[in-house]
């Protein structure tokens, strides 16, 4: 569904350079649930930036169901966010003037889509994610767990090839994190859903297939889960107690 | 549902944001069009010399108008676009393409600017009205200064309307050219850091301050009085007083240190952390408001110097309201032709007195500026001037006056106070320009005449009898002058009389009279006799309804009120616009810095609640933090406003008169309630900063 090949991106400021990404290369598979971790300056949200196209890269492909889509023009690219890329962010990125409800339809009435079968969708989400009693509501009377449930609701809605998550526990407590993971869960279940996401909470990417491993821009490590959740979550701690220092991403 | 509905909706839920941009452009369209109405108006417009001094301020004046209403419009739009960009982000990364909502933008900001500018000329037309018939209430009004609606005011108006649209579609246009969605959606994060800011800050601050403020102002006048002495440039001192309002307002927002009061520091250290974040921007901001603020005193205490100075104009300095001189051999208008003229507009003529005096040759002692310095200049048989015998004083003023042989009066106005050029005792010789006989003379004092005062320079002078006699012994009648002094009954009614002679007065001035306000005879006589041009050679052109520079222009108090008043509504409501622009752009400024610091804040108050601190806590930091950007700018641009009025009033003659005492004390006044209504915008930004961080 993604293949990334030999990705680079570098930072400048002033006369300094700063490679962020060198070389990178990876795939995911439809379906599949992928977390990326690694420690603060790793790269993780950089990546994450250029496979949304957020921001520009030096050289490299993204493939996104085999079509490269780096450096299309602005028109194309809006279709590709709208139709094929699914956005969760760690601050929600909820517009407060609609109700969540109106925050899920979004996509869809920005693509023109049938407003009927539009409505039964979001509704369908809203029951799937058990968001249904808050569909009314507006997002500054939810809690932070529903608010990113809508959000991941709205990344569903135009049924995209990828979900791409930026830390999308980063602001939750644990009851509200277990009920976002659970949702992606769901997606994936019920919708064949392909998630991306970049974490530093271990817990999360324990739930994830596969959890790429990022340090000073290249992959460190791959760790596929073939046992339970918590031996997956065990060996992803023993990697990152080996990296050392701690996995928070601000870069 | 379709995108038409969403946006709807959202403009329903961010009601506030647009109500404030509106109110900007409303604002501003209604300052600039209600200014334009009077300034374009036919009655301002037939007064207004083409090319003059006058027209060309007030234009100059318009354009800082546009300019300043241009200007904090587009500021207030800033927040308006910082609100969108978090929206128009979400859009973007959910695939809205562009385009369609630079659409909807444009639309939202066309039909926004359209009702708002409407609103704001159809509203400028009753203020003109209202801020005229405000002016014409304390003044005299007449016919010439109704107010009159000329198309060219709405013309105005709406260019200008059309001049902010231009400035806000290119803001919009920026602001959708942000392609970076990284960019757009942390907008409202962005923060920057500032070097430690060092102990010394503040008092270097007042000092450079202090010291800008004193050697910018009152350098220059103290070299000139002290030493006679010009230094170019001594303007760029005022450089020292902005760095150090900087330098104070950087302290302010930024500088917390573990002295010895460590509870204030404790007290205050969250505060002034947060708004060290932003204190760089954050500061320039602030010194922009300072100086808004001292334009907006500074405007309002000039225009206070135009009503004072206006309401003494034609009472006080003059001793008749009606004044005429001229030479002897013009055929001009005589006391029967003025009693005939005033029966015609049933003005009654009282205290009519005239007289013959004469133009002597003086040597008298004054100051010159030449390269850069100002020298005593002995100035022998230099010019002429009007001398009067003191008899001929008394047939004039009804005073009697009496003058030892071999001395001299000075006629000056009322509450004289001399200038750097003249001396009142300066003179010490006077010459017959035919015969030559000369005749020393000394200081004896001075007399006080207004309307003899204005006829000659640099003073008109009483002698003895006998001396004035002697002097003029076979003078040729080219060099005397007749005078003529009168009242009417109700001097302030006989504007149309006073119009009416003044047209006789000129359609029957010759050759003779026809000179500048600055020709000499004498020195055209000796100038020719050196083979050199003289400069002042010009004739003023008599063709004119009034003519601004005449040597022998008629004196009536009643016209120069009517004049007065016109240049007075001009210039005040000048002032009073400028004013009205400052302290609405300040307003505007503070507020949207507060709204800035409370979006930026957000995050942080979250966490403090999170830390376990209560409401009353979080509430008393954002208190701190918004005080700061009213308190220190509002309080330094208004003292720096007063200083600098102070400043202006004592340099101008080394004193306060009790006009100036009276104008300063109206100015505080006017200080008072700036400061009050900054305190209303406060609490009203506080309020909408306490809902941004949900206290």
């Amino acid at each position: 569904m993604l293949k990334v090949r030999h990705l680079n991106k570098t930072y400048t400021a002033g006369n300094n350079s700063y490679p962020v990404l060198k070389d990178l290369s990876f795939h995911v598979r439809k379906g599949e649930f992928v977390a990326v971790m690694g420690p603060s300056g790793s790269g993780k949200t950089t990546l994450l930036n250029c496979i949304s196209c957020f921001i520009p890269h030096d050289n490299g492909q993204i493939l996104l169901n085999g079509k490269d889509i780096s450096g299309l023009p602005e028109q194309k690219m809006s279709k590709i966010r709208n139709r094929n890329l699914g956005f969760v962010f760690q601050d929600f990125m909820l517009l407060d003037g609609l109700s969540v409800f109106e925050n899920i339809c979004l996509p869809q009435v920005i693509a023109k889509k049938p407003i009927i079968q539009m409505e039964e969708k979001a509704r369908h989400l809203c029951r799937l994610f058990g968001i249904e009693k808050v569909m009314e509501k507006y997002p500054a009377e939810i809690s932070g767990g529903e608010k990113q449930r809508t959000a991941v609701a709205r990344a569903l809605m135009n049924q995209p090839y990828i979900i791409l998550a930026d830390e999308p526990t980063g602001n939750l407590d644990s009851r509200s994190c277990k009920a976002v993971i659970d949702a992606f869960l769901r997606a994936k279940e019920e919708m064949n859903a392909t998630v991306f996401m970049v974490t530093h909470d271990s817990y999360a990417a324990s739930f994830c297939d596969r959890v790429v491993v990022l340090k000073d821009g290249t992959i460190h490590t791959e760790l596929t889960r073939d046992g339970s959740r918590r031996q997956f979550m065990d060996e992803l701690l023993d990697v990152l107690r080996e990296l050392g220092g701690d996995s928070d991403d601000d870069e | 549902m379709t995108m038409n509905k969403i946006f709807r909706k959202l403009r329903g839920k961010n009601r506030s944001q647009y109500r404030l941009l509106a109110f900007c452009i409303f604002l501003s369209v209604l300052l600039v069009s209600s200014f334009s109405f009077m300034y374009f108006g036919p009655t301002v417009q037939e007064f207004l010399p083409d090319g003059g001094d006058t027209r060309k301020l007030a234009n100059l004046l318009l354009g800082v108008t546009v300019a300043g209403c241009c200007i904090f419009t587009v500021y207030a739009s800033t927040l308006f676009f910082r609100y969108k960009s978090r929206e128009y982000g979400i859009f973007l990364a959910l695939g809205e393409p562009k385009r369609e909502l630079k659409k909807v933008l444009f639309g939202e900001l066309s039909l926004l600017c359209a009702a708002a500018s409407l609103a704001g000329i159809l509203c400028g037309i009753p203020a003109s009205f209202l801020i005229w018939k405000l002016f014409e209430a304390f003044l005299i009004t007449n016919a010439h200064t109704a107010y009159r609606f000329g198309i060219g005011g709405l013309i105005a108006g709406l260019l200008f309307a059309l001049l902010l649209a231009l400035f806000l579609g290119i803001t919009g246009q920026r602001f959708i050219n942000r392609t970076d969605i990284m960019d757009i959606l942390r907008a409202g994060q962005k923060t920057e850091m500032v070097k430690t800011v060092k102990p010394y800050t503040l008092p270097l601050g007042i000092i450079l301050t202090a010291a800008g403020v004193c050697l910018g102002f009152g350098l220059h006048p103290a070299l000139v009085y002290l030493f006679r002495q010009s230094v170019p440039g001594t303007s760029l001192f005022y450089l020292l007083a902005l760095i150090g309002i900087y330098l104070i307002l950087l302290s302010a927002v930024s500088q917390s240190r573990l002295g010895k009061n460590r509870k204030k520091f404790y007290k205050n250290m969250v505060s002034v952390s947060m708004m060290r974040f932003s204190a760089k921007s954050a500061t320039r901001n602030m010194c922009v408001i300072v100086l808004m603020l001292f334009a907006c005193i500074f405007s309002s205490f000039y225009g206070m110097l135009y009503v004072t100075g206006t309401k003494t104009m034609g009472s006080s300095g003059d001793l008749r309201a009606f004044a005429l001189h001229y030479p002897v051999l013009e055929d001009q208008v005589k006391k029967a032709d003025i009693e005939k003229t005033a029966k015609k507009h049933s003005a009654a003529i009282k205290d009519f007195c005239e007289g013959d005096v004469s133009n002597l040759v003086i040597s008298y002692k004054m100051v010159d500026y030449d390269d850069g310095k100002y020298i005593d200049v002995d100035a022998k048989e230099a010019k002429l001037a009007l001398f009067l015998s003191a008899k001929a004083y008394k047939a004039l003023t009804g005073d009697e006056v009496k003058v030892a042989k071999g001395s001299y009066k000075t006629v000056t106005p009322a509450d004289y106070q001399a200038s750097i050029w003249d001396y009142t005792d300066g003179l010490y010789a006077a010459a017959n320009p035919d015969t030559g006989k000369s005749l020393s003379l000394s200081f004896a004092g001075t007399l006080e005449a207004g309307s003899i005062y204005a006829m000659s320079r640099p003073y008109a002078y009483v002698i003895n009898d006998k001396d004035y006699a002697s002097l003029t012994k076979d003078l040729s009648a080219e060099y005397e002058e007749h005078i003529i002094l009168f009242d009417t009954a109700d001097n302030d009614s006989s504007y149309d009389f006073a119009r009416d002679l003044y047209g006789q007065y000129v359609s029957r001035a010759g050759e003779l009279s026809c000179h500048i306000g600055n020709y000499d005879a004498w020195e055209e006589h000796l100038s020719t006799k050196q083979g050199e041009t003289y400069g002042y050679s010009g004739k003023p052109d008599l063709s004119q309804e009034l003519i601004d520079d005449w040597k022998y222009g008629p004196q009536f108090s009643i016209i120069s009120k009517v004049d007065a008043l016109q240049l007075l509504c001009i210039y005040v409501m000048l002032c009073l616009y400028i004013f009205i622009i400052c302290l609405s752009a300040a307003a505007v400024m503070s507020y949207v810095r507060s709204i800035s610091i409370a979006e930026g804040s957000r995050e942080i108050f979250y966490n403090l609640e999170r830390l376990g601190a209560d409401a009353a806590y979080r509430d008393d930091i954002l208190r701190k933090q918004l005080s700061r950007i009213f308190r220190y700018p509002a309080v330094l641009g208004c003292l720096l406003g007063v200083a600098f009025a102070a400043f202006m009033c004592f340099a101008n003659d080394r004193r306060f008169t009790a006009d100036e005492a009276a104008t300063l004390g109206i100015i505080l006044g006017i200080m008072v309630l700036v400061l009050m209504f900054l305190t209303g915008v406060y609490y009203f930004s506080r309020a909408a900063a306490r809902r941004i961080v949900r206290l």
